[in-house]
């Protein structure tokens, strides 16, 4: 097909002018769009950011409705972010109001007010935006098959930070509802570029037929540099400060600049370090998930007007929110994936015909070495991707009771439908009917109880909710996203009165004694107490800050990007690229010691601080590198070889232990079978299980995250799920929801396929050196201080320490004389 | 009777001195009164599962069956001649109806193999039937001691308490450890909840320092089925 004519009759005069008045031209990619939902076909549009993309998913609605009347619910709009959703609207309003359309627009999230949330279901609107929690919620009304029986078209923003996730599966799910609802819908997905993208239309795509795929490419690549820093780069940790210098000059030098790090806590450290340096006090804010909302409009509104110089965050200004004209991004820290590098570097310059302009800066010399993979990866086009799972059997049970909310329905029909979501394609009738009894009954195996049943069944055999209070109470839960939990923090100007300026975890919170200080919100705050459910904190002066940490900040570094810098490693004639203080150290270790293989695995010992110190260079990300840690500390204590702690960093694990153990015990502790024994008996201890039962209790709908109001009910009713899941795993090992839990805590919190298949590889084929000290290229991984302490006895030990044992024996001595007079 | 010594030596079970008389503590979550043979419990709260099934949780109703069970596994051990529950024994006042027929049997056949049992009733459990096997009561009398669920600013002999379902968390070399845990001074003493899905409140929770003002108080952790005596 030729790129113009045929299509451009298509688009109705109103639109055409619209075009032309702006002076652009519909892209060609747009038009397919139209032609696409003429032929009701289901299309991926994979493109740059800056490319138009949100106008093409929604043109083809717009021409529809306009040359048809239409006054139902014609296109469902789909986003990961509530932000997104909002900010959508605002840039879709223009051009309906600029073109004077009929079509009304509305955003429909946790935020919008009852009242309109009561209308819109009444009266939906003919474009609404919204998220997958809210979009669940509405689909268990029982009117819901009045709002979306005329449902035209479905667009799913972002689709790529949906794929392999529960709220993607989640999002499949509602998707397949709606074809039980809407009949033949057509579905839009909106991506940036990435690795896999058949992967993504078959996800997006129905049963019968993936989504085709309509791929743009940039027609410029990035330009990308490394800092060239004018002092010292650190070895180790996170040591930004040696670049602040050249970070702001880049911030002076350029009108708007979004400064990326990785965690939460990065942020208010970053933020800190600029401001120290910020002599010509350019307007520079902060953003992140945490800060409270009205602080994040603030920072939105002042960006959109142009007032800001500079924004440090998070991933929350990643995906494709548009407040202004960004013209350099900066990745500050390791990249840790080039899709998600990609992808922050497309905030700058939203012209696709000009290269967008981003700046690296490696906090650390391992770092470097990343950012040099990255940017080969990117000149080479290739993309890394995440690998796709089957779906989460939690969340089963929570979307069976939400269609049974909406009306009455038989198992038979549910499995068929829940198996039209491309997650649960291979959902076996076995596993469905366990998951469904769970949700009916709780499905426990004592028979001799009296069972208390959420569902009641009908003659016809159908089921539905038993009672109000069960669908009151699953409408309050829906969601898959199970928090840590949270404290708002209040920054106090007088005494037990202030502004809330954001949350931090509770975890974080309840390590803090008053006097404490800590980062937040771009200031020091000392911490005063908790109080009814706050953090009181007043503004400090001074003082080391304790720095907020945020669960969930560790990004882990993606396989791919992991092989890139062990190629780098191999290919020296590539090192001229990097700068020359990290190609002194590289050089520095292939003299000390060697540098890692892609064969072999390297593996040094050297003593270090009273201790020694065993460096197992995986490069699998940290994820894999604190399951290996976990195993072989254990397999170590087995053995008796006394490990002390252990700490790892992406490139690789440090195990600390009170003796050099030598070459000879090394095929004992890095070798497969660990994933056998000591995998077993380590899943088999309470936390790591215990913790992903927590969550998938809650996702399930045993029970609950969202409790009534006041803080007495909450102490009330909160429930520890380890209680539930130390009585089952007695009496009931084989409940559903315990192999749940197992598969979560296998996927998400061990990377164990990717340890595995590290272990399979390199047995036998391993590089040790025992070194007199610590290795160039072994700092960056010592240095860092989050060690994990090993468990075992070491525990009781400790309580001995804590413990009175003095006046025990006195009173042993009564015990005894009474057992006598009574013998 | 050097079983009980063993007991003590590993760790089990821990005497102390309150009230004129020396106490074990028991690391499963009792007390026991050496020289009066007494057993005591607090806080079973029977059939709170079923309760909460009533808001719509499909959770294990396993409590109940699991608390007797560790409970006969007590009273099996000791061999006491009275076992004392102070209080909160059952979730709700409809808990005795929704009880399994099972259940309610062991509890009975439980309550009549010792000598005397005796129901302190609670603030859960305030109207218990006259037909449950056992005595039921407000409070009682044990050597110097007065058993009753909350404590009574308006008696002055030492009191041993429940109700308040008392946890304790360690934090050392920056390690967290939580459990249940008893909380005595020289006057009063609570006693952690026994009943398996029963939450706990933090010793600092204002609710349970204000009991004990400017007093000394020891805290015992119990922990994996042991003991541990823990500074304040």
């Amino acid at each position: 097909m030729s790129e113009n004519s045929p299509f451009q009759q298509a688009l109705p005069p109103v639109f055409e002018d619209w075009f032309a008045s702006r002076g652009w031209q519909p892209r060609s990619y747009q038009l397919k769009m139209i032609d696409a939902f003429n032929g009701r076909q289901s299309t991926l549009l994979i493109a740059p950011t800056g490319a138009g993309k949100t106008l093409s998913g929604f043109l083809p609605s717009l021409v529809n409705m306009t040359l048809e009347e239409c006054k139902h619910l014609h296109t469902l709009y789909i986003s990961p972010l509530k932000a997104l959703a909002n900010d959508i609207q605002r840039n879709l309003t223009d051009p309906v109001e600029q073109m004077g359309l009929n079509i009304s627009i509305e955003t429909r999230t946790g935020d919008t007010p009852s009242h309109k949330r009561q209308r819109q279901r009444r009266l939906p609107p003919n474009i609404l935006l919204t998220t997958p929690e809210s979009l669940m919620l509405m689909l268990s009304y029982a009117d819901a098959p009045r709002i979306f029986s005329r449902l035209k078209c479905v667009i799913v923003d972002e689709v790529h930070s949906f794929v392999s996730n529960k709220r993607g599966d989640f999002t499949t799910l509602a998707l397949a509802r709606l074809t039980r609802l809407a009949g033949h819908y057509v579905r839009f997905g909106l991506s940036a570029t990435v690795a896999e993208p058949q992967a993504l239309a078959t996800w997006l795509g129905s049963k019968a037929k993936p989504a085709e795929l309509l791929i743009e490419q940039s027609p410029v690549l990035p330009d990308i540099k490394v800092v060239e820093p004018s002092e010292r780069m650190p070895y180790g940790g996170f040591m930004a400060k040696y670049a602040v210098a050249d970070i702001y000059a880049q911030i002076k030098a350029s009108q708007m600049t979004l400064v990326f790090v990785n965690t939460r806590a990065q942020v208010e450290l970053m933020f800190q370090m600029l401001w120290e340096h910020n002599r010509d006090a350019l307007p520079i804010a902060i953003y992140h998930g945490s800060l409270s909302k009205e602080q994040r409009h603030k920072t939105e509104s002042m960006m959109a007007k142009g007032m800001l110089r500079a924004i440090v965050t998070t991933s929350a200004l990643e995906l494709g929110i548009d407040w202004g004209d960004v013209d350099v991004v900066i990745q500050v820290g390791a990249p840790k994936g080039v899709s998600r590098l990609l992808q922050r570097i497309g905030r700058s310059n939203h012209r696709m015909d000009e290269p967008s302009q981003a700046l690296m800066v490696p906090a650390n010399r391992f770092e470097a070495l990343e950012c040099e993979a990255a940017m080969s990866a990117i000149k080479a086009q290739k993309l890394d991707g995440e690998p796709g799972h089957p779906g989460s059997l939690d969340i089963v049970p929570q979307y069976i009771l939400n269609c049974l909310c909406s009306e009455a329905d038989t198992p038979d029909v549910l499995f068929d439908e829940i198996r039209n979501a491309q997650p649960y394609f291979d959902l076996t009738r076995e596993d469905f009917d366990k998951l469904f009894e769970f949700t009916e009954n709780g499905g426990y195996a004592l028979k001799y109880y009296d069972r208390y049943c959420r569902l009641s069944q009908d003659e016809e055999g159908r089921y539905q909710p038993a009672n109000k209070r069960v669908i009151q109470r699953h409408r309050q839960n829906i969601g898959t996203i199970v928090e840590a939990g949270r404290l708002k923090v209040k920054r106090l100007r007088r005494k037990h009165q202030g502004q809330v300026v954001g949350e931090v975890e509770e975890y974080f919170a309840q390590q803090l004694v008053p006097g404490d200080t800590f980062l937040f919100a771009g200031e020091v705050l000392k911490f005063e107490g908790i109080r009814d459910m706050f953090v009181e904190a007043s503004p400090s002066k001074g003082g080391e800050p304790k720095i907020p940490s945020y669960v969930g900040g560790q990004l882990p570094l993606s396989t791919f990007l992991a092989e890139g810098v062990r190629q780098l490693l191999n290919e020296p004639s590539r090192w001229s690229s990097l700068s020359p203080q990290v190609r002194e150290w590289l050089d520095l270790q292939q003299a000390f010691s060697e540098l890692p293989g892609r064969d072999s695995v390297l593996i040094e010992q050297f003593p270090y601080r009273k201790a020694f110190h065993t460096l197992f260079y995986t490069f699998e990300g940290r994820k894999a590198n604190q399951t290996l840690g976990m195993l072989v500390t254990k397999r170590m204590e087995r053995l008796g070889l006394k490990p002390l702690s252990f700490s790892v960093t992406d490139y690789g694990l440090s195990v600390c232990s009170l003796v050099a153990f030598g070459e000879s015990a090394i095929p004992r502790l890095f070798h497969p079978d660990i994933l056998g024994d000591e995998l077993e008996d380590w899943m088999l201890e309470a936390p790591m299980l215990k913790r992903s039962f927590r969550r998938v209790a809650v996702v399930s709908g045993l029970t609950e995250q969202n409790y009534h109001a006041t803080r007495k009910s909450m102490k009330q009713v909160t429930f520890s799920t380890d209680l539930i899941y130390d009585t089952l795993r007695e009496y009931d090992p084989d409940h559903i929801l315990l192999k749940v839990a197992r598969q979560d805590a296998e996927r998400e919190l061990l990377d164990l396929s990717r340890l595995a298949d590290l272990l399979i590889r390199f047995v036998g084929k391993v590089r040790f050196r025992a070194l007199t000290k610590v290795s160039p290229m072994a700092i960056p991984i010592v240095l860092d201080v989050r060690s994990e302490q090993v468990k075992g006895v070491g525990v009781e030990a400790l309580l001995e320490q804590a413990s009175l044992m003095d006046e025990a024996d006195q009173l042993m001595q009564d015990v005894r004389d009474y057992l006598e007079q009574t013998d | 009777m050097s079983k009980l010594i063993k007991h003590i030596q590993h760790g089990h079970a821990r005497p102390i001195k309150f009230a004129g008389d020396t106490w074990l503590l028991d690391g499963k979550g009792c007390i026991v009164n050496l020289a009066h043979q007494t057993l005591i419990v607090s806080d079973l709260h029977f059939e709170k599962a079923s309760y909460l099934n009533h808001y719509g949780n499909v959770l294990p109703t396993l409590d109940t069956f699991d608390t007797l069970k560790r409970l006969a596994e007590l009273i099996d051990f000791y061999s006491p001649q009275r076992v004392v529950c102070l209080g909160d024994s059952f979730h709700d006042v409809r808990a005795l109806d929704r009880m399994a027929e099972t259940d309610l049997a062991t509890l009975t056949a439980l309550a009549e193999q010792v000598e005397c049992w005796v129901w302190v009733q609670g603030n859960h459990d305030p109207d218990l039937p006259e037909w449950l096997t056992g005595d039921i009561v407000d409070s009682l009398t044990l050597g110097e001691a007065r058993l009753l669920h909350e404590p009574d600013a308006h008696i002055s002999a030492p009191q041993i308490v429940g109700h308040f379902h008392p946890k304790l968390t360690v934090k050392t070399a920056g390690r967290k450890v939580t459990g249940k845990c008893v909380v005595a001074s020289s006057s009063l003493m609570i006693l952690p909840s026994f009943g398996s899905y029963t939450g706990g409140l933090g010793v600092n929770d204002k609710a349970i320092t204000s009991l004990f003002g400017q007093q000394s108080v020891n805290y015992h952790l119990l922990r994996k089925e042991k003991v541990w005596p823990i500074k304040p």
